[in-house]
């Protein structure tokens, strides 16, 4: 049996589910946009045409940053300030029990219970492991293992559970 | 130059479309032979009509919604994701439109979308503890005020002075730094459900912009702030084909047409028209705000 044992805040909601922008494929694109915008906007305003063609040129730049780079973060960082409020919490304790089952608690209360048919992916990043789940994982911190180690953790999944495919983490999330 | 930007537009509408499109051929295709020309008809004529008004600074999710229901085209199940997903196109389109042919300062532009951006992400955790009834109480009769000394203003009535004509503020004058803040409230807001385009319309002709100049205004800060919605809606199947297409197809007329009738209105009559824009966007708040306390009472 392993036990992995975290606290959820601001820092660590960020790090897991924002991607580090520059390794996302799209980032690429919003670059051609932010430079596009960006001799846009410099030409219009040399050539004193009307203000809406710099306008736009602008706008696109602003467009590219905050898709491109400010987006993810800030999403992540208001979906956990709003759940914040929705628990009346500011941090919470997660606590992943693998065993026969895997059981979540979150402030010592059960919060799922995950049968290992369930279980789609055995996925591994840098810094933890995700047990995916239809559209949502279960995820355990490498460092927060208080029963076993990360080491003897992914051991035990290949030998025990074969039937569930192994795989890296994308490298955007790879953190 | 102008080429350059309209093919970078043109990529952003196509691929937005393509994404949209491939996964209806993927997976509604039976859901589009099956619907017959009265539920495509409905679909259209609510794209058309509620986006013109969004166009106009009403608003579209409300009165959609309220359609929707009214002629049980779409399912209650799927009404978010069709909203979200077929109003996407239209808004981008609405967003850009005005930017392109509508006179307003850049500086000024980029500052109300980016304080729409601040009030939106940075406050929600603050904005969501304040009691709404007291905000749509507060809000609403702010909103009667700002549709009577705007009309007064239009008529030269009152000490209200004369209507501005504006093309935006600069970072040097008082009013850049008012409506920037104002915008940061206005952003924050629609994290409990206000929208922001009637508060916004408001502040900028209030400060002295000219009517057409709070169009790009408000459409480009709330072009911006529609999350990813769409995707994930996309992405889990939760939206009605034929009614997202009508959205889609008939919410691109509805805009074109109101766009043609505001750049091509006089002025005058273009603030009285938001002028009725402000007293129906009061009306719906402190009707919502009534109809809670009913409900809070009956409860």
């Amino acid at each position: 049996m392993f036990e992995n044992q975290y606290v959820m805040d601001l820092k660590r909601y960020r790090r897991w589910t924002a991607p580090t922008f520059y390794k996302v494929k799209s980032f690429w694109g919003w670059v051609v946009v932010f430079i596009i915008g960006l001799v846009g906007a410099l030409f219009f305003h040399n050539e004193d045409t009307r203000l809406n063609w710099e306008s736009l040129g602008y706008m696109l730049m602003l467009v590219s940053v905050y898709r491109g780079v400010f987006f993810r973060y800030m999403l992540a960082g208001k979906q956990f300030k709003m759940m914040r409020v929705q628990f009346g919490l500011k941090q919470w304790n997660c606590k992943v029990i693998v065993g026969n089952t895997i059981r979540v608690y979150t402030d010592d209360n059960l919060s799922n219970e995950v049968f290992w048919k369930q279980v789609a992916k055995f996925v591994e990043a840098k810094s933890y492991f995700d047990l995916s789940v239809d559209n949502d994982f279960v995820r355990l911190d490498k460092n927060c293992f208080t029963k076993g180690t990360a080491e003897e953790f992914k051991a035990w999944m290949l030998a025990e559970h074969p039937e569930i495919p192994y795989a890296e983490e994308l490298p955007e999330f790879d953190k | 130059m102008v080429l350059a930007l309209q093919i970078i537009l043109a990529i952003c509408f196509v691929g937005i479309g393509a994404m949209l499109l491939v996964d209806i051929n993927k997976n509604h295709k039976g859901e589009l032979k099956e619907a017959g020309g009265k539920k495509w008809a409905q679909g259209m004529f609510v794209g058309i009509l509620c986006n013109f008004l969004d166009t106009l600074g009403c608003g579209s999710f409300a009165p959609s919604t309220f359609l929707y229901k009214a002629l049980k085209n779409v399912d209650d199940i799927n009404i978010p994701g069709t909203l979200n997903v077929g109003d996407t196109f239209p808004v981008i389109f609405e967003a850009l439109i005005f930017t392109t042919t509508v006179e307003c300062e850049p500086a000024f532009l980029v500052a109300m979308c980016v304080a729409a951006m601040i009030g939106a992400y940075a406050f929600a955790e603050i904005i969501t503890k304040w009691d709404v009834n007291k905000i749509r109480l507060w809000l609403g009769w702010a909103m009667v005020a700002c549709a009577i000394i705007m009309a007064c203003k239009n008529a030269g009535i009152g000490p209200f002075g004369v209507v501005g004509d504006l093309p935006g503020f600069t970072v040097g004058q008082w009013q850049f730094w008012v409506a920037v803040i104002l915008n940061v409230v206005w952003g924050a807001l629609m994290d409990v459900g206000f929208g922001l385009y009637a508060p916004c319309m408001a502040t900028c002709l209030l400060l002295g912009c000219s009517a057409g100049t709070c169009f790009p205004v408000f459409m480009g800060s709330c072009a911006l702030l529609m999350p990813a919605n769409s995707i994930v809606f996309i992405k889990k199947g939760r939206y009605d084909a034929v009614a997202t297409l009508g959205n889609f197809i008939g919410g691109c007329i509805g805009v074109f047409i109101a766009w043609k009738i505001i750049t091509s209105l006089p002025m005058m009559v273009l603030i009285y028209v938001v002028c009725v824009v402000l007293l129906w966007t009061a009306y719906s708040i402190l009707s919502a705000r009534s109809k809670a306390l009913k409900e809070a009472k009956a409860a």
